[in-house]
């Protein structure tokens, strides 16, 4: 991972993309970018380059499941 | 001043858009802008609280900061501040770390990283109406024994919110009389700088204060994560790909068609009471200097810039429901690609339409850019933006010369060339951007991580104390720097006076009408006459005094006694379409205002970039102007 | 109204609205310069308004000022 990528993931663990938050895709925009993200009960604009750095599992929607 | 150093002095710090500025407001009875999107404080604010016991409390509002290790110029400020790194500021006394109480999730992790700082923390439990209208069970006290600090509930835009803060602050921190220097709690708890440093660079850190921020909100019941709100409700169609940029595009068509039909009966009332005033000078007092200096000075000059106060008032209407509402980073995420394709991220968004109030605003709040280039560029193009100050010219030209038809339903002519000025404005901005994205070669990697707000219902207190400031803002503009311009300019065009016998209008003979003259030289290739060349220099210091000077100098001009303070009939004989099109093509790139020009050198520490921004600006609004004049005199003929 | 009071009051407006636009427009250094080879002549007020900060007018309200440095 690049300085800048490094640095970028840093930032959005900071904003809260932490391991164990739940993250759901809510809205794209008309070329696929950026993309509106809600993690915890907040909502964030990523760009995809910001999006790649995030790893998540998919959880079915009534599951507790975590990630 | 020592007295003064010696009060306590607390400091407002959270994430963005938590309301700290609301509640810097209550508390100290400011009227600091406040808006539902990140990054509207990017510069410090100081204001003092007078507690009932006599004493003083120093209360500072800082700009948002996700965590304290700061990306973006504004969190830099708050970092400094709140770590002690200031030379000549002490560390703050007493944090308070304010937090939305409808998302404690991400905000408790930065009241944890101050609270590892040592010092005195109160958290200040915000929004809790919103929290409790959602549903969530709020419990300040039990909060409160869980973090180990004392919280208190704050509601930031109601009257009397800050109440238990203000009480808890008076109780705790207050000095017991007025400059008295004790400080009940003392820093010597607080940890020494070099340790604050490395705690607030410790990385490891964040996810165990996540760690510690789920055993909480567990702990009170607040860990669910919550259902469809009506929030993403709104957003489902203001962010769909097709349906949300053409939400966008009808708002920004409707609100120029709205400031230019809703104004028009108010100006017209202005006018008329101008026109009557003029009227009522003229034969109270004799003719002669006292009486020009009131009619076509004051009255012509200043008088015919205040006509356009409807207009300001309805453009900021709209902006301020706007920014209250939280739609602008909606509108920032929707344009995002297409300012991505020359070379800016959807960050310069909302400093880019700050600046359709006014560019200096707008290039303060390029700070909240994380990327230094992006900064800069947003820098050099916010002018480009369509400022307030440009309305009235704007107004003036297209009243005057464009027809009032309507080209479809409820669609004005009119209204239709304001939008494509304005846009003229945008197109210009984003050519020059690619143009530099060209030249200096862009960063790969342009992160946006932009917060997308709750949305609110936008509350009136606030849009009303937001519309009495501007309105304030204008006429003490209109009554002071553009008064005082005028009544320079009235002498320049006034002296020295014509011999007897002079064939003519006097003014020629003036020190003004000589210097448009030698003005002219450079002007007249791009159709602008003497008269216009004159008016574009006192237009220097802000672009509606242009209107102004017109009156002034076209008052002085008249032969016959017009009526004083309508300066449209009198262009409208004196100018062709073409010169009033070129006029207009002149103002959408004009580098007319030296306040950005001197902004742009404080935020960027150099002359270059004003200097440049100058240059380009000149550049673009002489060729734009010179190519929109010789185009129509070809396609209308000369006439 | 005598001619002279008149060419008083019009007198008094120019010199008035001159001292204006020079503090509200005049770079900071001018104005501190301009305060300096006056200092003595006037008095202390005249010269901190003459040489203190100005922020922009057109972009609302101000930030608190911060205590203000004498010019002398």
């Amino acid at each position: 991972m690049g300085r800048e990528a490094a640095d970028m993931a840093e930032r959005l663990a900071e904003i809260g993309f932490l391991p164990g938050e739940r993250v759901r895709l809510l809205a794209r925009a008309l070329f696929g970018e950026p993309l509106a993200v809600r993690v915890g009960s907040d909502t964030f604009a990523l760009r995809r380059a910001e999006a790649a750095c995030v790893r998540v599992v998919r959880v079915e929607p009534d599951e507790d499941g975590r990630r | 001043m020592s007295a003064a150093l010696a009060d306590p002095l607390v400091a407002l710090v959270g994430n963005p858009n938590c309301g700290k500025t609301a509640l810097f407001n209550l508390l100290t009875g400011s009227r600091q802008k406040i808006a539902n999107y990140a990054g509207v404080t990017v510069e410090r604010k100081e204001g003092r609280l007078r507690t009932r016991a006599g004493g003083q409390i120093r209360v500072l509002d800082l700009p948002g900061a996700y965590s304290l290790r700061p990306r973006t110029p504004d969190e830099q400020i708050t970092c400094d501040f709140v770590l002690g790194r200031l030379p000549d500021e002490p560390r703050p006394d007493v944090v308070v770390a304010v937090v939305d109480g409808t998302n404690l999730r991400r905000h408790l992790r930065l009241v944890l990283a101050l609270k590892r700082l040592g010092q005195p923390v109160v958290v200040a439990l915000n929004m809790v109406d919103l929290a409790r209208r959602r549903g969530l069970p709020i419990d300040a006290a039990a909060l409160g024994r869980e973090l180990g600090l004392p919280v208190v509930e704050t509601i930031g835009i109601r009257a009397g919110g800050a109440q238990a803060l203000l009480e808890h602050l008076e109780r705790e921190h207050a000095a017991p009389e007025p400059g008295s220097a004790s400080r009940p709690l003392s820093a010597s708890r607080a940890v020494s700088l070099d340790e604050a440093a490395s705690i607030a660079a410790d990385m490891a850190s964040v996810a165990a204060d996540q760690q510690e921020v789920e055993r909480i909100l567990g702990r009170l019941g607040l860990d669910g994560v919550p259902a469809d709100t009506p929030s993403d409700r709104i957003d489902r169609v203001v962010l769909h790909p097709l349906a949300g940029p053409l939400i966008l595009g009808v708002t920004m068509f409707l609100m120029f068609q709205a400031v230019f039909a809703w104004a028009q009966p108010f100006m017209q009332a202005i006018t008329a009471l101008i026109a009557a005033l003029a009227a009522l000078v003229g034969a109270a007092l004799p003719a002669g200097l006292l009486q020009s200096l009131l009619v076509d000075g004051v009255l012509a000059g200043a008088g015919s810039v205040l006509v356009f106060l409807p207009q300001i008032v309805l453009l900021f209407a709209f902006i301020l429901v706007l920014e209250d509402s939280g739609y602008l980073p909606r509108a920032a995420f929707l344009l995002d690609r297409l300012m991505g394709s020359v070379g800016l991220s959807g960050r310069s968004f909302i400093p880019l339409l700050s600046s359709f109030a006014c560019a200096v605003p707008g290039i303060l709040a390029a700070r909240t850019i994380p990327n230094a280039r992006d900064r800069i560029v947003t820098i050099l193009i916010a002018p480009l933006m369509t400022c307030s100050a440009r309305l009235p010219v704007y107004t003036l030209l297209i009243g005057t010369f464009v027809p009032a038809r309507t080209v479809g339903p409820g669609v004005g002519l009119q209204g239709l060339v304001l939008f494509a000025l304005y846009a003229a404005g945008v197109g210009g901005a984003f050519a020059v951007a690619w143009l530099l994205k060209r030249l200096r070669g862009a960063n790969a990697l342009h992160p946006l991580q932009m917060e997308l707000p709750t949305y609110h219902v936008p509350s009136l207190r606030n849009l009303g104390i937001g519309l009495v400031q501007r309105v304030e803002v204008f006429v003490r503009r209109v009554g002071t720097i553009i008064l005082a311009l005028m009544v320079l300019l009235w002498f320049l065009s006034s002296f020295p006076v014509a011999p007897a016998g002079y064939p003519g209008p006097a003014i020629e003979y003036s020190l003004a009408g000589r210097l448009g003259s030698l003005l002219a030289v450079v002007f007249a290739p791009i159709g602008f006459n003497w008269q216009i060349s004159i008016a574009l220099v006192p237009g220097m210091a802000a672009r509606e005094v242009v209107v102004g000077a017109l009156g002034t100098v076209y008052s002085l001009s008249a032969t016959g006694r017009d009526v004083a303070g309508q300066v449209a009939p009198l262009i409208a004989r004196a100018w062709s379409l073409s010169t009033a099109l070129a006029l207009l093509a002149w103002y959408v790139f004009a580098p007319q205002c030296l306040s950005t020009l001197v902004a742009a050198r404080r935020e960027t520490n150099s002359w270059r970039y004003p200097a440049l921004m100058a240059a380009y600006q000149f550049a673009l609004a002489y060729a734009a102007a010179g190519l929109t004049y010789h185009l129509s005199r070809w396609w209308l003929g000369p006439a | 109204m005598s001619a002279w009071l008149e060419r008083l009051i019009v007198a008094a407006a120019v010199f008035a609205s001159a001292a204006y636009a020079f503090k509200a427009l005049a770079p900071f250094g001018w104005r501190v310069s301009l305060a300096r080879r006056l200092a003595g002549r006037l008095p202390d007020r005249m010269l901190i308004w003459l040489a203190g900060q100005s922020a922009c007018d057109a972009c609302g309200p101000r930030p608190t000022a911060g205590p203000r440095r004498s010019t002398r």
